[in-house]
């Protein structure tokens, strides 16, 4: 098969929502004449083609949940495939949780892959992540970003005193919030750094927060 | 026309089923309370009705859909209420007593009917009970067809819900409406699989879903027959993924389509009205109007149809009750004065010919002060 023609298939693999299309791929003896970097940004280039697909309501939230899947099984491989691979990166380390109180994590998986997929260096801290908690992941990860998620209203007061307590501890670490229950409005009464409404917006606002001085 | 359960309601005191009185009798009534609203002020009841009929009201009908919100009036913990009927009853009954409204939704939590079907729950007590996400009940696809039916009787939890619907019916009197509530079947099973799970299942697993679906909606046809039979003169089905925040239109019409019509029959044939409610963002109005042929359309963002207020009334005031659509982040931040202006221009797009009842897009938010659902029910006052 013809190289580009493999790296077609990953993106396909990923835009189409089939881990296995893209397994297979990977799996094909020409990869070893490929650049892992190049590999990469394959899966990534199908899963930012899923993104604007969901932006022009051509996909579900479902469907592009599977595409994340498919991106993921093909990192994944990737990583085993290479375990010295170490694909390009934009510098800026950001560290994303779901805050105390909350356990609702599909908005927050979804942007972790979204600026996973856009270079940037994710940690996912997982769910009902109390201060102390963000901030020894911001601490061990050098993070530049805090990303803060929630979806209840109820967790709004502790995304507050997160946000306190990282302006605090942590200057020049930037803060970035997003979830059902907040708009640019409330991000900014809460005194983040930045609100991103979705998926569609997140790299874009990462952007603009890390150019703030 | 069954005279002997209008006339046993009447006689306890409370509401008898809306349909067990003839439409054209109904409407006749409507248009009386109208007339009348014209020159004197009308019970929260006629206010509602009337409305609901689509004859303007001496103003618009209001609620504030306090929900747990009213537990800070007597400082209830969130558990107390959650697992306590008679704590309930208390909780929301000083919210409609104090705060005020034409309409009570009864609604706990998303979670009342998972937990009878086995799902470990948590509840915090600071916030809404909810399933313990670690052990979810349907952990693998295969984990859906071992779903079995439950016993309403042996539903601790709904029991609870039946108990607190009885009270209220019986305490809320004339006073105003009572709202019953189910959570859709796509919903209950959400919260036995995981949100993101689910979602997946849907598109991949859709026959292993719509059988699971099947049995959930056995039960929550006994359990909407019930709160029918108790005196709840209307029940929202809640069909939270319906909406582009959530499943495609055609997928959620194979997954969930069928099943809420069942409710929605179910509760019609008990001479009850059927409510949907749906807080997702971009909600499918003409597929949720097309299966449940509802009463009434709480929603907190306009349907996936309609670009404006105006066209939302234009395409679908003629055919539903509207219900909301007071923004949750608005009574966040919002000033009174600004919760106030937001309700005026509503009340100015939607209430005209009836067919609108003021009221937050969902419920109100639990743990921020009181004071923006004064202004909900005070705009009513002043510019309904």
């Amino acid at each position: 098969m013809r190289i580009e023609d493999i790296l077609l298939k990953i993106e396909k693999g990923v835009l189409e929502k089939n881990p296995e299309s893209v397994q297979s791929a990977l799996s094909l003896p020409e990869i070893n004449e490929l650049q892992a970097d190049d590999l990469f940004q394959a899966l990534a280039k199908g899963l930012e083609t899923a993104r604007r697909n969901l932006a022009a309501d051509r996909f579900s939230i479902p469907e592009f949940l599977l595409a994340i899947d498919a991106f993921k099984t093909g990192v994944r491989l990737l990583n085993e495939m290479l375990p010295d691979f170490s694909r390009k990166k934009r510098e800026s380390r950001i560290v994303i949780g779901v805050v105390e109180g909350d356990v609702h994590d599909l908005g927050k998986n979804i942007i972790a892959s979204v600026l996973d997929a856009s270079g940037y260096n994710v940690f996912d801290l997982g769910k009902e992540i109390t201060c102390d908690m963000f901030l020894a992941g911001i601490k061990k990860h050098d993070a530049s970003i805090a990303a803060l998620s929630l979806m209840m209203s109820t967790s709004l007061e502790n995304m507050k005193k997160i946000i306190q307590r990282i302006q605090r501890d942590c200057p020049g670490v930037k803060t970035l919030v997003g979830g059902a229950a907040l708009n640019q409005q409330i991000a900014m009464a809460i005194g983040s750094d930045g609100y991103a409404e979705s998926a569609l917006t997140v790299m874009e606002e990462a952007e603009r927060i890390l150019q703030q001085s | 026309m069954n005279v002997a359960k209008i006339f046993n309601a009447l006689r306890k005191g409370i509401i008898p089923p809306p349909y067990e009185i003839p439409k054209p009798l109904l409407k006749l009534a409507a248009s009386a309370m109208s007339a009348r609203g014209k020159i004197s002020t009308l019970t929260s009841v006629e206010r509602t009705f009337s409305a609901l009929y689509h004859k303007e009201p001496d103003r618009v009908p209001v609620t504030p859909l306090l929900c747990s919100a009213a537990r800070q009036i007597s400082g209830t913990p969130f558990p107390d209420m959650s697992l306590d009927g008679a704590r309930a009853a208390d909780v929301f009954y000083s919210g409609f007593d104090f705060v005020g409204g034409d309409f009570v939704q009864l609604m706990l939590d998303l979670s009342v009917e998972a937990a009878d079907f086995g799902q470990k729950m948590v509840y915090p007590d600071n916030a809404t009970a909810r399933p313990d996400y670690g052990s979810p009940v349907i952990r693998e696809v295969d984990d859906y067809k071992k779903l079995k039916p439950i016993r309403l009787s042996e539903a601790s939890r709904m029991q609870e819900f039946l108990k607190f619907c009885e009270i209220m019916v019986k305490r809320v009197g004339f006073k105003g409406i009572v709202g019953g509530f189910a959570f859709g079947p796509a919903g209950v099973l959400s919260m036995l699989r995981g949100a993101e799970n689910f979602f997946k299942d849907c598109l991949l697993h859709p026959k292993e879903v719509i059988a699971a679906s099947e049995t959930i909606t056995s039960v929550l046809v006994e359990y909407v027959e019930a709160q029918c039979e108790i005196g709840v003169p209307a029940i929202a089905l809640d069909t939270l993924y319906a909406s582009t925040s959530a499943l495609p239109k055609k997928v959620w019409e194979e997954i969930e389509g069928p099943f809420v019509k069942q409710l929605s029959n179910a509760i019609k044939k008990k001479g009850c009205m059927v409510g949907v409610h749906n807080c997702g963002h971009k909600p499918y109005a003409d597929v949720q109007l097309k299966w449940m042929e509802p009463e009434v359309l709480s929603i907190a963002n306009l349907p996936d149809d309609c670009r404006s207020l105006r066209e939302l009334k234009e395409k679908y005031g003629d055919r539903t009750t509207l219900v909301g659509l007071i923004p949750t982040q608005l009574l966040i931040t919002g000033t009174p004065m600004e919760v106030m202006d937001e309700c005026r221009r509503q009340i100015d797009l939607l209430a005209k010919g009836g067919g609108f009842i003021l009221s937050p897009g969902c419920e109100y938010p639990p743990n921020i002060p009181l004071t923006n659902a004064f202004a909900i029910v005070e705009a009513a006052k002043k510019y309904g």
